[in-house]
């Protein structure tokens, strides 16, 4: 794939710095994520990690690590010269490649759960395992929704074999939306080459994605503290071909990480600095993002739980300990515990997912998912819609200015008695989000409607109506030429 | 379409009411045919601001605003109209019932009502039935509005309509009321003849009854 990796100066390497704008929310002091940070230098050095990759677990030592049996021991020098040689990816680009945003600019953006192996089926009233149909539906859906950001691919589509079950999806998200794309989790670490090949195909070619990598690969080490031989394989290779990665550890409270809330933080924050230092180790200066993806443990089954506070309340302390790094933070929030769309849905996704908002969090992930993110809903993606539009005039804030305070617009309406409405200061002001306006436009008709039905029709005239642009003819035949060899080396 | 007529349309559909009446005296300064400016230009433009409300891309300020650029553009032309080429699309005696002191609906319902091209006669709040029945008379009005916003004033309503039908004006005018205590069954339950839930709906409804 990469013909000439010792060519470092065909690799991104990520902003040395990365602006983080006020956030309002702050649950932890200085001096908390200060404790934290040291209990996470200690839980490396005294307790130690999982590791038997036997590269990453070379590399560690080369940089101080003790190695005994299967636990590598990481001296906290190690673990600062980790954090000092990843780089901030705040340059966030559309699938073709052209610039799509910065993060760091106080904007939360928005993603939907990715790798669902369920999806609702409006027929029969029950969760059914997703299609490979279900899952280009859902991308041309969330691409049409103005306030999801990025796509993951949906859904582990369970019409195909295993080994495809995150290639198919790649590809078919690729040829279904030019929003930025985020992959899904990687666990195989034969499907990392793939993804970046094909991401790298639709920017203008691998020189086009090493300098300005159009996805980004997470990788999940299983808390806690365990890093499997394919976990470290796919940070590595993912790293070495010049994607940048997000590490995505997802401790769960009273079963794979303390009860304890900064217990739970500690152990995250270490898994993320292990993260860090395989990936600075492999290529220094690579780009990652910070990541929280805590959820509780349902205490009655043992089962993780994603509905309760402690997603909005853990995933926006961990923006406060990602922005301390300088890094930009990708979070939980838009989730519930619900397994239909009825009260407990509406509150727990909208408290979940506004606390992370207010505290500043880069990206917030969850949108088009219930029932603790096992089951899609293509109507989810519809109202979550609605939910963010809601947060994000929520996290703004109050402008005060000139124009905001509208003296002028006071003295030209008050004394010829009329309103505001019919004020140019009304409509201009609106348009810049002035007041929330839903994107549903429901107020206008009967709010007696039925959400669900709204949603659900919604839906359809979006995948009535919405077509995506086809690929350029030599993108479409070079994607065809991946996934050929993929089915023919894979299957 | 001719340029002229492009920019008047713009400055309407924008709800630039400087730059329309600029452009209307311009046009008219040019030769330009009243009624053509009328029919090809701000007509077109005002139906296309109502498509648009119609499919959630404007919002009622927009509306607004374009009506208000409407009327200065027309203050402008009508004069230069004849009768048959400017013809009201009815008149509209609008106020608040008796007791009732909260006139923004009231008022949002009147700019609504002359966008879409209707002379209003706004006699503004606390209006008595005997000050409403004056109004008709005098105008040859085709509708009456009513608003209140109050249970307490909402009764009166029934009083002004019971009013009409004293002084036989009822089968002259069509009687629509609004406003947050009033629903649609109400507006049966004392005899008007139609209701609408916000302001936007008032144009609409109205046209409907006068061409039942």
């Amino acid at each position: 794939l990469l013909k000439d990796k010792s060519d470092q100066t065909k690799f991104l390497v990520g902003a040395t710095t990365m602006t983080i704008a006020f956030s309002p929310l702050r649950y932890l002091s200085e001096q908390d994520i200060d404790h934290i940070k040291e209990t996470a230098f200690r839980i490396l050095e005294e307790i130690g990690v999982s590791l038997v990759h036997a590269r990453a677990r070379e590399m560690l030592h080369g940089h101080g690590c003790r190695v005994e049996k299967d636990r590598v021991f990481i001296p906290r020098n190690a673990a600062k010269w980790g954090i000092e040689n990843v780089s901030p990816y705040t340059k966030i680009r559309h699938v073709d490649g052209t610039p799509a945003f910065d993060l760091g600019d106080g904007v939360s953006r928005f993603h939907n759960t990715p790798g669902l192996a369920f999806i609702y089926d409006p027929e029969s009233g029950q969760r059914r395992p997703a299609t490979t149909k279900d899952h280009v539906d859902a991308t041309r859906l969330l691409d049409a929704l103005e306030n999801v950001d990025i796509i993951v691919p949906v859904f582990g589509p369970q019409d195909v074999p295993d080994e495809m079950i995150v290639l198919v999806p790649t590809e078919a998200a690729l040829r279904n939306t030019n929003k930025p794309l985020i992959s899904t989790g990687i666990e195989k670490p034969e499907d990392v080459p793939y993804v970046i090949e094909m991401a790298a195909a639709c920017c203008g070619g691998m020189d086009a994605f090493l300098q300005h990598p159009t996805v980004i690969i997470p990788v999940s080490p299983v808390s806690p503290l365990t890093f499997s031989d394919d976990c470290a394989e796919a940070m590595i290779v993912a790293v070495e071909l010049g994607a940048p990665l997000m590490p995505v550890p997802c401790p769960a409270l009273g079963s794979t990480a303390p009860i304890t809330l900064a217990g739970a933080l500690a152990q995250q924050h270490a898994e993320l600095l292990t993260s860090f230092l395989i990936a600075a180790c492999t290529r220094q200066g690579v780009p990652v993002k910070y990541t929280s993806r805590i959820c509780s443990t349902d205490l009655g089954t043992g089962r993780s739980s994603w509905g309760g506070p402690e997603i909005g309340v853990s995933a926006s302390c961990g923006v406060q300990i990602g922005h301390r790094l300088g890094l930009p933070t990708n979070v939980y929030g838009l989730a519930t515990n619900s397994a239909s769309m009825d009260l407990e849905f509406a509150y727990q996704r909208m408290a979940n997912a506004l606390l992370p908002a207010i505290a500043g969090a880069d990206i917030i992930t969850g949108v088009g998912s219930y029932d603790n993110v096992s089951t899609g809903d293509h109507r989810i993606s519809v109202l979550d819609n609605e939910i963010i539009s809601i947060i994000r005039y929520a996290s703004s804030g109050c402008q005060v200015n000139d124009e905001t305070l509208a003296l002028d617009a006071m003295e030209k309406v008050i004394p010829r008695g009329g309103v505001f409405l019919a004020s140019h200061h009304t409509v201009e002001n609106m348009r810049k989000g002035a007041v929330w306006v839903s994107p549903s436009a429901r107020q206008r008709g009967d709010s007696s409607v039925d959400l669900a039905e709204w949603a659900d029709a919604r839906k359809q005239e979006i995948l009535n109506s919405q077509q995506p642009k086809p690929l350029p003819d030599d993108v479409d035949r070079h994607l065809n030429e991946i996934m050929a060899k993929a089915w023919r080396d894979r299957t | 379409m001719d340029q002229s007529l492009q920019e008047i349309y713009d400055a309407i559909l924008v709800g630039d009411e400087t730059l329309t009446k600029e452009k209307v005296k311009a046009a008219l300064e040019s030769g330009m045919d009243a009624s053509q400016m009328m029919n090809l230009s701000m007509i077109p433009a005002m139906t296309e601001v109502g498509v648009r409300y119609e499919q959630g891309d404007y919002y009622i300020p927009e509306m607004l605003i374009s009506a208000i650029a409407m009327q200065q553009g027309l203050e402008i032309l009508g004069p230069h109209l004849t009768e048959s080429e400017y013809s009201s699309m009815g008149t509209v005696v609008i106020g608040t019932a008796k007791g009732d002191l909260h006139d923004i609906g009231k008022n949002l319902v009147a700019m609504m009502m002359e966008g879409a091209g209707f002379t209003v006669l706004d006699l503004g709040t606390d209006v008595s039935a005997e000050k409403f029945i004056e109004a008709v008379r005098s105008s040859g009005a085709e509708v009456v509005a009513i608003s209140a916003l109050l249970t307490t004033t909402m009764e009166y309503m029934k009083v002004v309509i019971d009013k009409l039908v004293e002084t036989g004006l009822r089968d002259q005018v069509k009687v629509i009321i609004g406003g947050a205590p009033i629903t649609e069954s109400y507006a049966q339950e004392i005899g008007a003849d139609g209701y609408a839930a916000d302001a936007s709906r008032a144009p609409k409804l109205v046209n409907a009854l006068l061409e039942a």
